[in-house]
Order: structure tokens, then sequence, then C-alpha cells
């Protein structure tokens, strides 16, 4: 089934002119870009080329030393230091090594986040992440602790967790590397069921394959330049909604 | 936190000590003050009177003496009195006045000096005239012994004070360790936290509860400690030393709260100054 979701072509992130320097070392050279709202974007290039980088300048990981960076009109560059909580809030991140926090149970884990955005009220929190973990097909391990689970498991919930928060912007940095094809296979349709919903998906990996089988745009790093950028495919989505 | 059982056992303990050692100064202090007070309270000078002088004349030299600058009353104790009053007061060693066959006490003159004359220029003048008397053979009174432990209430407060300063940055330093390695066992947690948008004070919050606890605990301990020993100490001074003068007070339920507000804010400092230089690196 070939999906094209509604695509708000107003930026939600643009990067004018954006240097990325470690010492000498140049990360990333002139990185000009925009990300359309609801757009599925992926990142590709070699290791090395600038893509991880590049996400983490996006939440501020990172602060980029040349150039504009906006996130859904804010301006990182100025923003103070007390308001990145609430810009990292805009964000849901998946890591390629999950970072789930081992003395927490799946069902803490998803949610630190809502207790980390002000969220006090136990019964919805409860509500919220099973939920979520029934959408990921993790509600029956909810009190495991992640050391327990499978790699995939364990993507699964650092899924959860990442949109436990309503986020805008999904960011994914290598979400399937190391997961066999089968627990990719279900990673991607989970990212493409919350892109459906209304989220911008980013995801940086070096995978064409993936990229091929999912459709959205690619934006190809190269020695930390942009090479080129296709232009948006549709979505290929077999999940239900 | 049964993996920093051990940091944090360390921690109030050490704070415990520093509670019980900085008390243990203020409690002798306040003991002391009070002693003090009383002894300025009951203040007064006992002029003795020469064996020959006769008792038909006692009210005469009272009236001299009432007539010096800066008395306010003057009473005359019969050395038949004072004996009375003696074996009273030395009940327990009754024995001691068994083989008396005469009384060896003299007659003498309680004089007693309003508080804004106690001063050391005023007593000694008083002592001076009251001894140039032809009818009294010496004047007595607290001057020396007074002299002495006014000093060694001043040293403990000295000491106490920096002991107390010591023993509060002792706490700092141990709440800020225990802090920081805390921190650095909980890196990931937190930065996995603030990637997922925690806010300082979300992260930094349950570290400052942490070290708050820490010192209540340890303020509890300390104290309690304090008033073990107070107790057991204040049931055992006899009866015979237990007088109006010395009555021992353990500290109050104003200096216990300070205490503790104290070392808690040692915590929080302690904490803070760990937290901000986590947050810098």
């Amino acid at each position: 089934m070939v999906r094209t979701s509604m695509i708000d072509s107003s930026p939600i992130i643009r990067m004018f002119h954006v240097y990325k320097r470690y010492g000498k070392k140049h990360a990333l050279v002139d990185i000009s870009l925009d990300i359309a709202k609801n757009e599925f974007v992926f990142i590709n290039g070699h290791s090395g080329a600038g893509k991880s980088t590049l996400m983490k300048l996006l939440y501020r990981a990172e602060e980029a030393s040349e150039g504009q960076i906006l996130v859904d009109g804010i301006n990182l560059n100025r923003i103070p230091r007390k308001k990145i909580p609430f810009l990292r809030r805009k964000f849901g991140i998946i890591f390629q090594d999950y970072q789930l926090l081992p003395e927490k149970s799946i069902h803490e884990n998803v949610a630190l986040v809502l207790e980390a955005a002000g969220q006090t009220n136990i019964r919805a929190v409860r509500k919220k992440v099973s939920s979520l973990l029934s959408i990921v097909g993790m509600e029956d391990r909810r009190d495991a602790y992640p050391q327990f689970l499978s790699g995939g498991e364990q993507q699964r919930v650092a899924v959860a967790r990442a949109v436990a928060g309503n986020p805008r912007i999904i960011i994914a940095d290598e979400p399937t590397a190391g997961l066999d094809s089968e627990s990719a296979g279900t990673i991607m349709d989970l990212l493409k069921r919350f892109h459906m919903r209304g989220a911008t998906v980013i995801i940086a990996t070096h995978d064409k394959k993936l990229i091929d089988q999912t459709g959205g745009r690619m934006i190809q790093l190269k020695n930390g330049r942009i090479e080129h950028i296709t232009i948006a495919k549709a979505i290929h989505d077999d999940t239900v909604c | 936190m049964a993996r920093n059982s051990f940091l944090h056992i360390i921690t109030i303990t050490t704070i415990a000590l520093s509670v019980f050692i900085t008390s243990a100064f203020i409690l002798c202090l306040v003991n002391g003050q009070t002693f003090m007070t009383s002894c300025k309270q009951g203040f007064h000078m006992m002029a003795y009177i020469k064996p020959h002088v006769k008792a038909a004349d006692t009210s005469s030299i009272s009236d001299v003496i009432q007539s010096i600058a800066g008395i306010d009353h003057v009473k005359f104790i019969s050395k038949t009195d004072a004996l009375e009053w003696l074996k009273k007061r030395m009940n327990r060693q009754a024995g001691l006045f068994e083989g008396l066959t005469t009384n060896p006490l003299p007659d003498a003159f309680k004089v007693h000096i309003p508080e804004n004359v106690r001063n050391d220029e005023a007593m000694e003048r008083i002592a001076r005239e009251i001894e140039a008397l032809p009818s009294i053979e010496n004047v007595e009174y607290a001057r020396k012994w007074i002299k002495r432990f006014v000093h060694v209430v001043e040293l403990i407060r000295f000491a106490g004070i920096a002991l107390g300063a010591l023993f509060f940055l002792a706490a700092v330093l141990i709440v800020a360790n225990t802090i920081r390695l805390l921190l650095y066992s909980k890196k990931r947690e937190i930065e996995i936290m603030r990637l997922v948008g925690a806010t300082d004070f979300f992260i930094k919050t349950p570290f400052f509860i942490q070290s708050m606890i820490q010192s209540v605990a340890g303020s509890l301990i300390g104290l309690f400690g304090l008033y073990s020993i107070y107790g057991y100490i204040s049931a055992r001074v006899p009866r015979d030393v237990s007088t109006e003068l010395i009555q021992l007070h353990f500290l109050s339920l104003h200096h216990t709260v300070l205490i503790a507000l104290i070392f808690m804010g040692a915590g929080c400092l302690g904490c803070g100054l760990s937290l901000k230089q986590f947050s810098k690196s």
C-alpha cells in the first residue's frame, strides 16, 4: 500500500550555511536545507559523513560553529540554556543503542518523558504509557527491565519513549542498525505510523535499501557536505493505522 | 539507593558527628551562661566580723556598711545560723560535724550588691571600704573564680564557633562529595533525562531532597546522641552539687531547630556546589 501523507510545505526545520568543527576537523560544511512539517526525511551517508552531528545540532546536543538553525521558529543560536529542555520536548529521539535506563522498567522508561515534561497525574501517565506500549507491542513486558529484552524489543520501547511526549519531530539515528530484518521492519512500520499521525520524521541511516523500501526524501551527505537531495517519494505504508 | 548505601551512611555519620560536637559546645555555652546569670542574680559579698566584736554592736556596723555607696542591702548572719545552714547543705557528710565542740564559723554580714554596680572597680572599692572597718576581719566574694569562669565560657564560645564553622565546612564537603559521586554514577541517566526534555529543576530536585534527608537524619542522630549523653550525665550529677546555681538544661527547641536548619543548609550548599560543577562539566 502506498500512502502520501499530507505534507505541510512550511518548514519546521531550517538550516542556513551551518558549519560544525571539532578542532581542525570539519564535521559539517555549509549545510543549508529546509525540512517541511510532517515530512519523512532520510539523512544518508557513510560512517563519518556527518549524519549524527547534523541530528545533534537540531536538538542542541551540539552547537553549530557557524550558521543559523531554526526549529519550529526558534533560532537555536539564541535559545537560552534554560529553554533547551522545552526545545527538546519538540523532539522524540531514537538512538542506535536504544539508551534505555537499565535501572528502570520498560514502563518507567517511557513514563520518564511524561514526568520530565511535568505530567504529575500518575493515572494519566500510566494510561498513556500502556497505550503506547500496546501500540509498539510491548504491553505484556511493561515490568521487564531493558537488559532482559532483545535489541528489537528495546528499540520498540525506545520508539514508544520517543513518541510519548507527542513530539512534532521524531529523530532516529540508525534505528535499525544491528536489528534483524523483521525487527527493523517493525521499527520502520512504527515510525511510518507516527509520521501518518502528523510527526515529522528524520532518520539517519547508511542503509540505502531501507530508504528505497520506505520512500520519503533523502539528503545525501558526504564528508560533511550535502552531496544531493532527492525529490520526496510517497511513503510505502504497510501498517494498519 | 542501595547501591550507594555506604556513601549515604558515611555522609549521615559525618553530619551526625558534626552536629553532635557543635551542639555539645552550644550546650556547654548555654549552661555556662545560665550559670553565670544565676551567679550574678544572687551575687553578694561576705564580710566576716572579728571574733571579739559584741553581738550588740552588729546593728551599728550594719548601718555603717549600708551607708557605703553601691550597696543594696546588708543582712546579718550569726555564726549559729551559718553552722545550721552548713549542716543542712552537707547532710550527707553529717559525720564531719559530730566532733565539733565549738562553732568555728564567724559572724558575718551578707552584703548584696545591685546588678548595675557589679563591675571589678566598684566591687574592689566596696570590699576595700568594708575591710577598712575595724570590726571586719576580711571580705570575700567570688570575683576571681567568676572572672576565670567568664574566661572559660569565652573560650568555649570561641572554640564552639571555630569548631562549628569547621564542621559546617566538613558537612558541606562530605555532602558535595557524596552528591558528586552519585552524579557520576548516574551520569548516563542524567544525560538521557536531558535529552528527553527534563529541566534542570526536574533533574536536580531529587539530589537536593536526598541531601536534605541526609542532613536531617544526621542532625537528628547527632542531637539524639547528645541528648542521651546529657541525660546520662545530668542523672548522675550529685544533688548536693545541683543547687539553684547549677541547673543543667538541654538545648531549647529553638536551638535544636536552628542547628538542624544550619546543617540542612550545609547539605543543600554541598549539593548545590556539586550540581553546579556537574552542570559545567
